[in-house]
């Protein structure tokens, strides 16, 4: 027994050890195996843009910044979500997510950018501010002076051809998304930018088809992005050999890309994390902004607009003072948050704001500072104006009258929204209408039931509709709702859908359309909110051209885009627009040729006030005939660690609009 | 046998084909399309929408686009992704898998070792208080709503107690992990002082896809490792107390093989921390499934219990142990085995909601993405490789049965 | 299993008897006393009575909603909304949450007065300018405020809408989805189960593929997919579970099950005397197959509130108010890692889906032992 157990034993030991040598084998093969691919994808991949070098170099600059006041190791971003490319051509094309944004813009420059907070267009590549387009043979040219002192990071200089390279690619490569904005080459673009030339390194001609307006030049072509020539140049010549060049582009290994900002993107690990690092060649590093009370913006020695008056209201010193940008992966909201008090990120950047939980949380967090910005954007209700009873303006007024902002906002919304009267956004000062947007306050702010019913009612009479029971307002005060709204052809109102996003997705706006639906009824108009799917709603308001548009309401939101001059009045009401002949964003019907011409009047302006003019123009004939009732909007509230420095934290849409401040942002 | 193999290969390809053409018409019906994601952007003009129409190919009729989706598929090609222009399908879901497969792998093994252990007990003592409370459990932990319990756990582990992190699988600074975390790792790699120390930035780094494979790998080599010691054991030796030991000495072995295996290699300190970051979601995982493992077992095991040849052997008075673990469990085993290799197969789909609340970037979070913005061939694609899967679960089930059990004779 | 087939014990002698009694009433005989044995055997098992119980009290829940609607909760409108109302409900008395400007930062939604006038008669201190506060009496409140029981017996969500209300109508909602699913895909698995055993050849090979198809796909992906073209309320999306699930598993088993009737001889014996196939399948096999098709039902109830659940959890259905809508605006807004400290907005919705999960699922064990007697205890 003992013997034939000790015989067992050592089969066993025997056995055992054989498989030690062999898991060890295959361990260490696997090992050996791995490494080395490893090895090679990180090379093939983007994951270290010419690895060594940046890590060696940043570490040098580190010891170098080291002495600097202000100076810091990691800026520690979270994000919500991932980025999809690592490739600029993508991304200002399909790929033009927020995300994306927060990675990769500040990477590139521009001839013109955005000065926040003052949202003043301020020369970058350029000198001095936007030159003016005149006429010659052939359409109108822009002869536009550049700097010489510009460097991209690999030390090569930022000349005119980089500019008239990236039209090149743009137009030949027939790039889309923003990049059509950006540099309009198509025939369809109004007007369409026909060639753009480099006449020395700093000196680049556009010349335009037509006299470009403010809203062009320089808000589109004046603001786009300059890609490095010397970089892309061959993968331009390769991508036009085959047979989509667009893609091509798009798919490019991005590791070869140089910066011209204060950043570089250095490396992407796919569900986790961006890595960007200090651009030692940023070549405005050291240069002070300055902005003073009186409007005037001063970039280094030069003043724009105004000449320094009053007090400095925002002054800052361009950096970069960090050494690495990291941008941390979050797919829920409440990790990134608690990730924020714990300090393992300094700053979440987001373009949604929090929810109200997480703000409390927030606020209560010792190490954390809010900034509460209002947003550019509005949420609204849009009614089909191609059918009764949208088509009616007493309808749609009525509709508007009954619906109490305040009290939706306040109280049922408990204050997380603001509500809003125009278009334009009252965080927009330069282009918001407060005269007008106190008429309509004195209209509908503040006005009982009693009175809504009231006024809504003799809307509606004014265009022939009638009921079954009419809504009615006794001497006493006390009401009685109507039933069986009948529209001026005799035909009863049927019951209008309220198309808007389910709880889930945003619990605002399903809010909102309830108490709407409620309020629709009072007025004898049978309504039903009808939470639906994003895309369903998407799908039902642009069904394609050709096809029948058969919503009766729904509440959606819209971000407005450029806030330095508004051009979406264009987009959203212009009758060329309309969602039946291209599909596109004016998806009420609402065609007026008075709009339609003050609409245009804002993209073919010459100057700020011309502008400014045409926009106050559009912004009463939309609150007159209502083709949408513009509901609310929420603030953004966002938190940041203590120990960083902003150069200023009230800027429209939030400390996320410009990015986060990456080569501002001092700790 | 091998005719059977081979009919039924034969029919699952038919079946994958119509899989994937009954996907396109299911993702086809999805209101809207992808070139809709300008909407809502007024900067961005309607010739933007046109251009990406045309490269995509969105305007073609749909039988044609079925008919090129249906061609790359038979060319192992799964095509380029819409919302990621131009990058490839497979790329993206490559790129995804490893990180699916490390969670649910380890998540599977262990509920199914730690599952059939308890249900074959439980079955044995049937009215116990033991039995009373680990049904309880169970049957708790199996119909409790899984997205609840999730955030249970996350809240209490990592918010309440703040042992681990919330979610994501790494953590990119080393430093800013909690104390206790960091002397443990660097007890088991001396990574203080190192490159190492901070963390996934570092220039010694390796991509997170190549640990997670070497993760798996080895943990796979350890599970064989595992049973095959056992196998041998229980082969070559007879007495039960040997066995018994033996038994714990190659758990011992493998155990410590796979933890030094580990602290020697150049991506330990990594390893280390997502690791660290999966303790939760496999917790998670590993108790949901588990729990029906658990009841799997037992009432499989009730059921051999009842056999007739396991009335014999008590008559004959075979010992209690031998009959639970020899003749009972080892008949028990068929249903659970089955399970497994379903449950394997479904170990990339199940992930969605798992992968949402632990913001774990897998195949369930790439499928949603791809969903919600209508990219139609990175969704079918995610959902083709679930498919595949689960047809060649099924068929290993299939063979495994009728090999498993004579009982079930293969028809034709 | 033969239970239901066993021949009624010596009554009344056969002939005359059988033509005098109408053939229902000798198969409610058969039936009420095959339920009063099944019953006996369902009885000792605890944790089955238990499981019954647990659903009994949510049909209670559910029965109590519409009439506190119509009773306790019923005036109290605001706005022409009750604010007890599951879906719209929003009870907006509670006003002030946030914070109070200081110099730098503003917070447009607040103004200083409006916190003044909130705190007011509460006998809270009103904060200096300058300082960050929350004020307790925002929503999502909790029952019970500074010793004072909430108007709101089990507090409100994030919007001010009555948790307790939304917690009953979930009730009805579960109860809705559940047995419209649950029948469904029992029909489904019963007729596709029997109809491949009885005929099989050609009709088993084509419903087997069928089968295969639908469990290729598993069940929340696809779910997902549905949900994304299809509006869907909850009956439809109790059909589609139910559709889905009853093409899947549930066929199979189903049909081992009548396959091992189909051999019995009395289906033979059937067709001798002349019975077209229709009728066996539906007056020989079905019965027999029934007792199993009932289980899978139980089983399919726990599916159905599971998939609701999750598909409302991750934002995808578009329903009033459901257990999983009311977890989801919770997570939505932020509380979810907030743990105990916000219990009425998590725990009251999770545990009503776990516990009613977990009802028909110790039910469908009881019955199971019920079915299969190789699983009773002795």
């Amino acid at each position: 027994m003992i013997n034939s157990s000790k015989r067992h034993w050592l089969r066993l030991v025997a056995i055992l050890a054989a498989l030690a040598v062999i898991a060890a084998a295959c361990g260490g093969g696997d090992s050996t195996d791995t490494t080395e691919g490893s090895s090679e994808t990180t090379e093939g991949s983007t994951e270290t843009t010419d690895g060594g070098d940046t890590t060696e170099t940043t570490e040098g600059g580190d010891t170098d910044g080291g002495d600097a006041a202000g100076s810091f190791e990691t800026y520690a971003l979270g994000m919500t979500s991932d980025i999809t490319t690592t490739n600029y051509w993508n991304y200002i094309g399909p790929e033009g997510t927020v995300y994306n944004q927060y990675v990769l813009a500040d990477t590139k420059t521009s001839l013109f950018g955005i000065e926040y907070p003052a949202i003043q267009v301020v020369p970058a590549a350029a000198v001095g501010l936007p030159a003016e387009p005149v006429e010659g043979d052939g359409g109108w040219t822009i002869t536009q002076e550049m700097r010489d002192d510009m460097v991209w990071s690999d030390g090569t200089p930022i000349t005119a051809n980089d500019v008239a390279f990236t039209y090149r690619a743009v137009s030949e490569a027939a790039l889309g998304g923003d990049w059509l904005s950006s540099y309009p080459y198509t025939e369809e673009s109004n007007p369409q930018l026909t060639s753009v030339e480099a006449v020395d390194d700093t000196t680049v001609v556009f010349t335009f088809s037509d006299r470009p307006g403010l809203g062009v030049w320089p808000h589109n072509v004046g603001v786009a992005t300059i890609m490095p020539a010397h970089v892309w140049e061959p993968v331009l010549e390769d991508a036009l050999t085959q047979e989509d060049p667009a893609g091509a582009m798009y798919g490019a290994d991005a590791s070869i890309d140089v910066s011209a900002g204060s950043t570089m993107f250095d490396s992407w690990e796919e569900g986790a994390f961006a890595r960007n690092v200090a651009n030692d060649n940023y070549s405005d590093s050291g240069l002070v902004h300055k902005q003073f009370d009186d409007g005037t913006v001063q970039i280094g020695d030069e003043m724009f607009y105004g000449d320094g008056g009053g007090e400095v209201v925002v002054e800052f010193t361009e950096g970069p003072y960090l050494t690495e940008q990291t941008f941390s992966i979050y797919a829920d909201q409440s990790a990134a948050m608690l990730a924020l008090v714990n300090g393992e990120i300094d700053y979440w950047i987001n373009p949604l704001g929090v929810s109200p939980g997480l703000r409390e949380q927030g606020l209560n967090a010792d190490n954390l500072s809010v900034a509460v910005n209002p947003t550019n954007g509005m949420r609204y209700l849009a009614f089909n104006m191609r059918k009764s009873p949208g088509q009616y303006k007493g309808y749609r007024q009525a509709v508007a009258l009954m619906i109490d902002k305040e009290f939706l906002t306040q109280n049922v919304l408990q204050g997380v929204a603001f509500p809003m009267y125009l278009m334009v956004p009252e965080g927009n000062q330069k282009f918001y209408d407060a005269e007008l947007a106190a008429e309509l306050e004195a209209t509908y702010k503040g006005v009982s039931e009693a009175d809504r019913i009231t006024q809504a009612v003799e809307a509606l009479k004014a265009d022939g509709f009638t009921w079954e029971t009419e809504p009615s307002v006794d001497e006493e005060g006390v009401i009685t709702y109507g039933v069986g709204l009948i529209d001026p052809d005799g035909n009863a109102v049927t019951e209008q859908e309220i198309l808007a996003p389910p709880a889930s997705y945003d619990p605002l706006r399903a809010t909102a359309s309830l108490w709407i639906e409620g309020w629709m009824e009072n007025l004898g108009i049978p309504a039903r909110a009808n939470p639906t799917d994003f895309n369903t709603i998407v799908a039902k308001i642009w069904p394609g051209v050709g096809e029948e548009i058969g919503f009766d309401t729904y509440i959606l939101g819209w971000s407005l885009g450029n806030p330095a001059l508004p051009t979406f009045h264009e987009a959203f009401w212009h009758s060329r627009n309309l969602a039946e002949v291209n599909d596109g964003n004016n998806s009420t019907g609402f065609a007026n040729d008075e709009f339609d011409a003050a609409a245009d009047a804002v993209l073919a302006a010459q100057t700020e006030e011309e502008a400014l003019e045409a926009i106050l123009t559009a912004e009463r004939i939309l609150a007159d005939e209502l083709p949408y009732v513009v509901l609310f909007d929420t603030p953004i509230t966002e938190f940041y660690s203590n120990d960083l420095s902003y150069p200023f934290t009230q800027t429209l849409s939030g400390l996320q609009f410009n990015v986060g401040f990456p080569g501002t942002v001092a700790k | 046998m091998w005719k059977f193999i081979a009919k039924r290969v034969g029919q699952m390809i038919v079946l994958f084909y119509i899989f994937l053409a009954l996907l396109f018409v299911l993702l086809d019906l999805q209101p809207g399309d992808i070139s809709q994601q300008f909407v809502g952007n007024p900067d961005i003009p309607p010739e933007a929408k046109q251009l990406m129409i045309d490269q995509l190919g969105l305007d073609e009729p749909k039988h044609i686009q079925l008919f090129n989706h249906l061609k790359n598929y038979s060319t192992f090609n799964m095509g380029a992704s819409w919302s990621q222009y131009p990058r490839d399908v497979s790329d993206i879901l490559f790129s995804a898998l490893p990180r699916t497969i490390y969670l649910f792998l380890t998540a599977t093994i262990l509920a199914y070792i730690l599952g059939f252990w308890t249900g074959k007990i439980v079955a044995w003592k049937r009215n116990t208080a033991t039995e009373k409370a680990v049904m309880g459990t169970s049957i708790f932990l199996w119909t409790v709503f899984y997205p609840w319990f999730a955030i249970l756990m996350l809240w209490f582990f990592a918010a309440y107690l703040d042992w681990f992190p919330v979610g994501k699988f790494v953590t990119l600074n080393f430093e800013s992990r909690p104390d206790l975390v960091n002397s443990i790792s660097d007890v088991l790699f001396r990574t203080s002082g190192s490159e190492a120390a901070s963390g996934w930035t570092s220039s010694a780094a390796p991509g997170a896809n190549d640990v997670f494979m070497l993760l798996f790998t080895s943990l796979i080599v350890g599970t064989i490792a595992f049973f095959g010691i056992r196998w041998i054991v229980k082969r070559q030796v007879k007495d039960p107390t040997t066995q018994a030991r033996l038994f714990t000495g190659g758990t011992v072995l493998v155990f410590g093989g796979f933890v030094l295996y580990w602290i020697t290699n150049e991506y330990g300190p990594w390893a280390f921390d997502i690791f660290w970051h999966s303790v939760i979601p496999v917790m998670t995982l590993t108790l949901v499934s588990y729990a029906g493992t658990t009841l799997l077992t037992r009432t499989s095991m009730i059921e051999t219990l009842k056999e007739d040849y396991i009335l014999t052997a008590r008559a004959k008075g075979v010992p209690d142990v031998t009959i639970r673990d020899r003749h009972s469990a080892r008949n028990a085993m068929l249903p659970v085995t089955t399970s497994l290799v379903l449950a394997l197969a479904t170990v990339i789909g199940g992930g969605i909601i798992t992968e949402q609340i632990f913001s774990w970037p897998g195949i369930g979070q790439t499928y949603l993405a791809a969903l919600s913005s209508e990219d139609i061939p990175l969704t079918m694609g995610a959902l083709a490789l679930i498919g595949i899967l689960a047809l060649i679960a099924h068929l290993v089930a299939d063979i495994l049965y009728a090999y498993l059990d004579p009982r079930i004779r293969v028809q034709g | 299993m033969a239970d239901l087939l066993t021949k009624p014990e010596g009554d009344a002698p056969e002939g005359e008897a059988i033509i005098a009694t109408p053939l229902w009433r000798i198969r409610l005989r058969l039936f009420r006393r095959s339920f009063a044995r099944n019953w006996k055997i369902f009885a000792q098992n605890k944790m089955g009575l238990a499981g019954l119980a647990i659903i009994v009290l949510f049909g209670l829940m559910a029965i109590a909603h519409p009439i506190f609607m119509a009773t306790i909760w019923d005036g109290h409108e605001e706005g022409g909304k009750n604010v007890y109302d599951p879906r719209a409900g929003a009870d907006a008395v509670i006003v002030e949450k946030t914070v109070v400007p200081d110099g730098e930062i503003t917070d447009p939604t607040t103004q200083i007065g409006q916190t003044e006038a909130a705190l007011q008669g509460t006998g809270l201190v009103i904060p200096e300018v300058g300082t960050v506060m929350t004020a307790p009496l925002a929503n999502p409140a909790p029952p019970v405020i500074s010793g004072v029981p909430h108007p709101h017996w089990l507090g409100t969500d994030p919007f001010g809408g009555d948790i307790l209300s939304q917690l009953l109508f979930g009730a009805r909602a579960a109860f809705a989805l559940g047995f419209t699913a649950a029948i469904s895909s029992v029909l489904i698995a019963t007729a596709v189960g029997t109809v491949a055993a009885y005929y099989g050849g050609v009709i088993d090979t084509l419903l087997m593929r069928l089968v295969d198809l639908m469990i290729l796909i598993p069940a929340l992906p696809l779910l997902i997919v549905i949900s994304g073209f299809w509006d869907l309320d909850l009956i439809k999306l109790g059909i589609v579970i139910g559709v889905t699930s009853g093409l899947g598993g549930t066929a199979i088993i189903l049909k081992s099950q009548a396959l091992s009737v189909k051999v019995r001889p009395f289906i033979d014996a059937a067709r001798v005397a002349g019975g077209s196939d229709f009728r066996i399948v539906l007056q020989h096999i079905t019965p027999n197959v029934l007792p199993l098709s009932f289980l899978y039902m139980m089983f399919g109830v726990t599916a159905a509130i599971f998939i609701e659940a999750s598909l409302s959890f991750l934002g995808l259905l578009a329903i009033d108010q459901s257990w999983g809508i009311m977890i989801n605006i919770a997570h939505t807004q932020g509380y979810t890692l907030q743990g105990l400290q916000v219990w009425w907005l998590m725990i009251p919705a999770g545990a009503s889906v776990t516990l009613f999960s977990a009802g028909f699922f110790m039910v469908a064990r009881a019955m199971d032992e019920v079915v299969n007697p190789r699983l009773r205890a002795r």
